[in-house]
């Protein structure tokens, strides 16, 4: 009797431990599937792609940029998690320095799933799956404004002004503070001028 | 006698008057609510076809999943927005048309659109299309439908672009190598299916790193793959931990490079060689398969 227990127990946990090695694994993809950069050297441009996956349950992924572009590009996200109905939204910033020279530059920027599975029998390839995003950057002969970033620009000028105006005021301060302690008249320079042309009397 | 006249006259009077008035009376009963108003077709305004996000912008499709568009117009019928009886709508691919059938890959259907609570003459025709992954990128097309109670009916397009996608995942889980002697290898290969999720013809990318084993290490490079079954030392391509990308693989898009309705799968085989020494027990690494656009 417990023979035939330990048989069916055995027959079964097989056929699950088969069944759990069939369980497929997540869809990952990204969209759209190339990115296309057109930038000046002193520029940079910035484009979007996203990372969906059908997994009802949050996954984890890392991002890696291929050799070939990663001094030109970078990335930033939010988070990096995707779940089904709720992808990933990768900022992608293509930038090329002043003495850059003018280039046409392919790489890719892969977007990769932990692995999921666990192996048979404590032995074999574990599959992890990944999706890469096709990056072009031409960088042409042309070189940016100085200022390509337009609230910088503005904020840059608001800081000058205020700079420039706080000068001016310490510096009359200070000079209205010098002559006060020298125990020189405060008139107005116009008043003095006249003053000694003789145009007002005391 | 001259009395007898005068009553007379005046039963001739009264019955006159009542008749005159009963005659009155019959004349404004046939005369109301006889009018018919004639029926003008509805007009439609701006058709707007939204993104998953309803958003304006492109629509991005969700790999091996669905999204759901929506395309609205508001319908004016002078003879009052209530008049307006039913909306349908189809989306469908710049290789498609409004009347061509509804395919995975091209052309959706929505034969009963959402109608808003009518505001005077004005009513908002809302139409949701459920886009798969395979949808094909490019421009799509909305064509909204209105009917009123008359069947006199109007239509309105808006275009919006599909972004590609590219996308798989791998039926399998692992990939089981079984039990081998030292210096011996797999004389088959073992299957693994990589299925498209996506709407673009894919590549596969394959690295991986080196076997960690209950003793010992065996190199990633001992692993050789190919698209055909055949024995390990017919399996050419090995293994590297940098990705190498086969670009004999080709999988094609689900609805395009099968039926409608059919996955998209394409098999890749493997094969592992043991070392001769140095190595004893279970082994693992991790293969790591992903999809790129093909170039």
């Amino acid at each position: 009797m417990n023979k035939k227990i330990i048989f069916v127990v055995g027959i079964l946990a097989i056929f699950l431990a088969g069944f759990a090695c069939q369980v497929s694994a997540y869809a990952i993809g990204a969209s759209p599937a190339t990115l296309s950069f057109s930038i000046p050297r002193g520029g940079y441009e910035e484009k979007t792609f996203q990372v969906s996956t059908n997994s009802e349950t949050p996954l984890e992924f890392s991002l890696v940029i291929s050799n070939s572009i990663n001094t030109t590009i970078s990335v930033e996200t939010k988070d990096k998690t995707a779940v089904s109905g709720k992808p990933a939204e990768i900022t992608v910033r293509a930038y090329a320095s002043r003495s850059a020279k003018p280039a046409n530059l392919d790489g890719v920027i892969t977007a990769l799933l932990k692995p999921s599975g666990e192996a048979r029998s404590g032995s074999g390839s574990i599959i992890s799956t990944g999706v890469a995003v096709r990056i072009k950057v031409e960088i042409t002969d042309e070189s940016a404004p100085l200022f390509q970033n337009k609230m910088l620009l503005i904020s840059m000028s608001l800081i000058g002004v205020i700079i420039v105006l706080g000068g001016i005021y310490l510096f009359k301060f200070a000079r209205l503070r010098v002559r006060g302690k020298a125990g020189k008249s405060l008139k107005p320079k116009k008043a003095r001028k006249k003053r000694k042309t003789g145009k007002i009397r005391r | 006698m001259r009395k007898l006249s005068k009553i007379v006259f005046g039963a001739f009077l009264v019955l006159t008057l009542s008749l005159v008035c009963f005659s009155f009376n019959v004349r404004a009963d046939t005369a109301s609510g006889n009018v018919t108003i004639q029926n003008t077709a509805p007009t439609m305004g701006t058709v707007t076809l939204l993104n998953q996000a309803a958003a304006d912008e492109a629509i991005t499709l969700s790999a091996g999943g669905t999204v759901v568009v929506t395309a609205s117009a508001t319908v004016t019928d002078v003879n009052g927005g209530a008049s307006v009886s039913s909306a349908s709508g189809t989306l469908y691919h710049s290789t498609s048309t409004s009347g061509g059938a509804d395919d995975e890959n091209i052309h959706i259907t929505n034969s009963s659109c959402v109608l808003g609570t009518p505001s005077g003459n004005d009513i908002l025709a809302t139409c949701s299309f459920t886009m798969n992954f395979m949808a094909l990128g490019g421009t799509w097309t909305a064509n909204l439908t209105a009917v009123d109670d008359s069947s006199a009916q109007v239509s309105g397009t808006d275009d919006n672009t599909v972004n590609d996608l590219a996308g798989l995942d791998v039926v399998e889980a692992t990939i089981d190598f079984g039990s081998l002697e030292l210096g011996a290898n797999s004389s088959t290969g073992a299957d693994m299916t990589v299925r498209s999720q996506g709407n673009v013809q894919i590549d596969a990318q394959y690295s991986g790193n080196n076997y960690t084993c209950t003793v010992g290490t065996i190199d990633v490079g001992n692993t050789n793959y190919g698209l055909t079954d055949v024995s390990y030392d017919e399996l050419t391509t090995a293994l590297t931990a940098d990705p190498t990308t086969q670009t004999a693989f080709d999988l094609g898009v689900r609805g395009v490079a099968t039926a409608n309705g059919a996955n998209s799968d394409e098999n890749e085989y493997l094969g592992i060689k043991i070392p001769t020494s140095g190595v004893s027990g279970t082994c693992t690494n991790t293969l790591t398969v992903t999809a790129i656009a093909d170039a």
